[in-house]
């Protein structure tokens, strides 16, 4: 399936072009993309950790109990196949991470120190809302993850830290809770 | 009352039209933000809509579907960036026609052709889905199950920057199906004695975590300020009679194309985007604008990037495998409705695929009006802060998917997979072969067992559509791993055929990352889609 996000083509490279403008055109200031750097450790952990999960699968899947043994097909062929498949492939992956080229990145767009901590601090938030919700209540705990989340991703106005919050909840248990009849 | 009449009827209830209403406006804010796609939000939606009847609900889905590809080319005309992978070849020729003044002309143009896309794709949807169904309906285990394996090689092939992380990618996904009872004993695997892994993970909050919440996750990560403003004057909006009769080939071949591409699983409108605009610059005229603002550009590239949604639907409602990945998760939602697509679906529910047409063709139509109407405030919408749309995802992706059971714990599936998910885009395994085999994993199961209970391995040989479809499997892999053996050869690098696709295509409109050759208007149009998100 197509990437979710669009695919960015960039070159570090790349001087912005000056070029004067259209006279209708608003003016188009330089790029600040940077692309994410292959990284050789990464492609050999991903393997190893692939290998890891398919040689449970399949040792697992061995161990499925069932109410009757047949021979042949059964719950645990297709089970094993998959788990046996995807170990020998993992295999064939860190072979190819040791010996092989590293796996070019420049498609993604490099991870930022602040977006190391906006990520973690969300994770955070949404974490503490999922346990929050079935003790406190939705209208009292969407506000403050819808709040959090706005802060970190850079809002500061009373408009974006309060109102917006307590409308987006209200918009929400209208929809869903009154409308949709789903227990909020 | 015919079977026709009671499709129409169901269309025609006001609520469905409100639903559908809905779904276009939410389908066209979607398409307008670059970041957020048609398959996040058509994911998101597929748990709220659960609640409604399966009419209503997939006239939310599918006008989504249908606003989303109106809506995505907004960006990429006035701001070099595609607003889903399907507008990518949009900017070829759409964003230096807006720097030459002519961005109304642009987006107009873009509504018109991609309206004749959908409604001619839709044409074939109508006179091909039945007969391919009625001869799935000949398919017996063996072929199904060759089917699932063509579907799965095909996506994994064509979206894939590495196959192996690609096969790895469907093999997880098809292990995930495994999660719950066993479809045929019923005995109970993977599930640690958890009572609410018996029921196997839900695919709604796979896909919304896999979809929704690892997309957000990157962005958060990721996101850099940059002050890339759209362009704001629209300049003429209205074609004249010459450019009509100039974009009447590219259109009809960008159509034709689109058709095509679009019932081959997998593959979607940045694929056919990218073929129409290439083949429409082979047999023009005036090549050399092409990548300059071609009228002929736009046009070739969004008729066949639209068209791809009538062949996209004949796949999946047809066969039950899903055309593109919006269509797997319209499967997922069909299925929780009691609907299963496929051949059963034309015998036993003919109502619902006149519902499903009817539906298709009043959102398109009601899309292109409103496009042509409300173009200035959709324009607005891009300067919308990212703070407001990050956090409204994030409290959606919670709400949608906790609706789908009321239950927290699929909430806790679903920020799981959209961990997983993320860790998987960084370390470059596709999330698409992971959909699809999580959704298509029961079938391949119960038909690979049924198969080889009745006659052992031979039976997939023995059997020539089971065989033909094998060997077109073994293709799809064998020709990207040729390519990358050649591309090797040469010093090139090489990535997936969707990326080895846009990369030629994009030099050849002119984007050649820098290297110093090309038109300014090429340089400048490279800097600046490199500096959107």
């Amino acid at each position: 399936m197509k990437s979710a996000s669009p695919q960015r083509r960039s070159d570090p490279g790349a001087e912005p072009a000056v070029q004067a403008p259209h006279p209708e055109v608003s003016a188009q200031p330089a790029d600040t993309g940077v692309p994410a750097r292959d990284s050789r450790p990464l492609e050999i952990g991903a393997a190893l950790v692939v290998a890891a999960v398919t040689a449970a699968v399949y040792f697992l899947a061995k161990n499925i109990e069932v109410r009757i043994e047949t021979p042949g097909v059964g719950p645990r062929t297709w089970p094993e196949l998959l788990g046996a498949a995807g170990f020998g492939f993992s295999a064939l992956l860190l072979l190819m991470a040791v010996f092989g080229r590293t796996a070019d990145r420049s498609d993604l767009d490099g991870a930022t120190r602040t977006g190391w901590l906006r990520l973690l601090v969300t994770l955070a938030a949404t974490v503490a809302f999922i346990v929050l919700w079935p003790l406190i209540g939705f209208i009292y705990v969407a506000p403050l993850l819808i709040s959090a989340v706005t802060a970190i991703a850079g809002g500061r106005t009373l408009r974006a830290l309060a109102v917006y919050p307590i409308l987006a909840t209200a918009g929400i248990y209208v929809l869903f809770h009154l409308l949709l009849k789903v227990p909020l | 009352m015919n079977t026709f009449s009671i499709g129409m009827e169901a269309v025609l209830d006001p609520t469905t039209l409100i639903c559908l209403l809905v779904g276009l406006a939410v389908g066209t804010m979607v398409g307008v933000f670059p970041g957020i796609t048609g398959s996040m939000a058509v994911a998101l939606a597929s748990g709220f809509t659960l609640t409604l009847e399966p009419v209503q609900g997939l006239a939310v889905l599918l006008s989504i579907y249908v606003g989303a590809n109106y809506g995505d080319r907004i960006p990429s005309i006035l701001v070099n960036t595609p607003g889903t992978p399907a507008a990518i070849a949009t900017t070829f020729d759409g964003y230096p026609m807006a720097k030459q003044g002519k961005a109304g002309l642009a987006l107009v143009m873009s509504s018109m052709v991609s309206t004749v896309g959908i409604l001619a794709s839709m044409v074939l949807f109508i006179l091909a889905a039945q007969p391919v169904a009625q001869l799935a309906l000949k398919f017996g285990p063996p072929e199904m199950f060759a089917l699932v394996v063509f579907g799965l090689t095909i996506m994994i092939s064509i979206s894939s920057k590495s196959l192996v992380k690609g096969v790895l990618a469907g093999l997880i996904g098809l292990t995930i199906a495994t999660i719950g009872r066993d479809p045929i004993t019923g005995d109970q695997r993977f599930t640690f004695g958890l009572n609410d892994l018996t029921g196997g993970l839900d695919f709604i909050a796979v896909i919304i975590g896999l979809f929704g919440i690892a997309e957000l996750f990157d962005q958060l990560l990721t996101y850099r300020e940059t002050k890339v403003k759209p362009i704001s004057s629209l300049g003429r909006v209205w074609p004249t009679k010459a450019e009509y009769r100039q974009v009447a080939k590219p259109t009809a071949l960008g159509t034709g194309i689109g058709a095509f591409v679009g019932v081959v699983p997998a593959a979607g409108g940045d694929i056919a985007g990218l073929i129409g605009w290439d083949r429409a610059r082979g047999m023009s005229k005036e090549k050399d604008k092409f990548g300059k603002g071609s009228i002929e550009g736009i046009s070739a590239a969004d008729s066949a990037s639209s068209a791809t949604l009538g062949g996209s639907l004949t796949t999946t409602m047809a066969l039950g495998i899903p055309g593109d990945s919006v269509m797997a998760v319209m499967i997922g939602s069909m299925v929780i409705w009691g609907l299963q697509p496929g051949p059963q679906l034309f015998t036993n529910r003919p109502d619902l695929v006149v519902s499903i047409a009817a539906i298709m063709i009043l959102a398109t139509i009601v899309s292109f009006g409103v496009s042509l109407v409300r173009m200035r405030g959709m324009v607005r919408l891009m300067d919308l802060p990212n703070h407001y749309v990050w956090s409204a995802i994030l409290i959606f992706c919670l709400v949608g998917t906790y609706t789908v059971t009321n239950n927290v714990y699929t909430v806790i599936v679903m920020l799981v997979s959209g961990v997983i998910g993320l860790i998987m885009k960084r370390t470059g395994f596709p999330a698409g072969p992971v959909v699809l085999g999580l959704l298509l994993g029961p079938l391949a199961e119960s038909n690979l067992r049924r198969s080889l209970l009745i006659d052992g391995p031979s039976v997939f040989f023995t059997h020539p559509i089971s065989l033909t479809l094998l060997i077109l499997a073994a293709v799809s892999i064998a020709i990207p791993i040729i390519g990358k053996a050649r591309s090797a050869r040469s010093g090139k690098a090489a990535g997936s055929l969707e990326d080895q696709l846009v990369d030629r295509t994009a030099r050849e409109a002119g984007y050649d990352g820098g290297s110093g050759t090309g038109s300014d208007n090429a340089q400048d149009a490279e800097a600046d889609r490199s500096g959107s998100k």
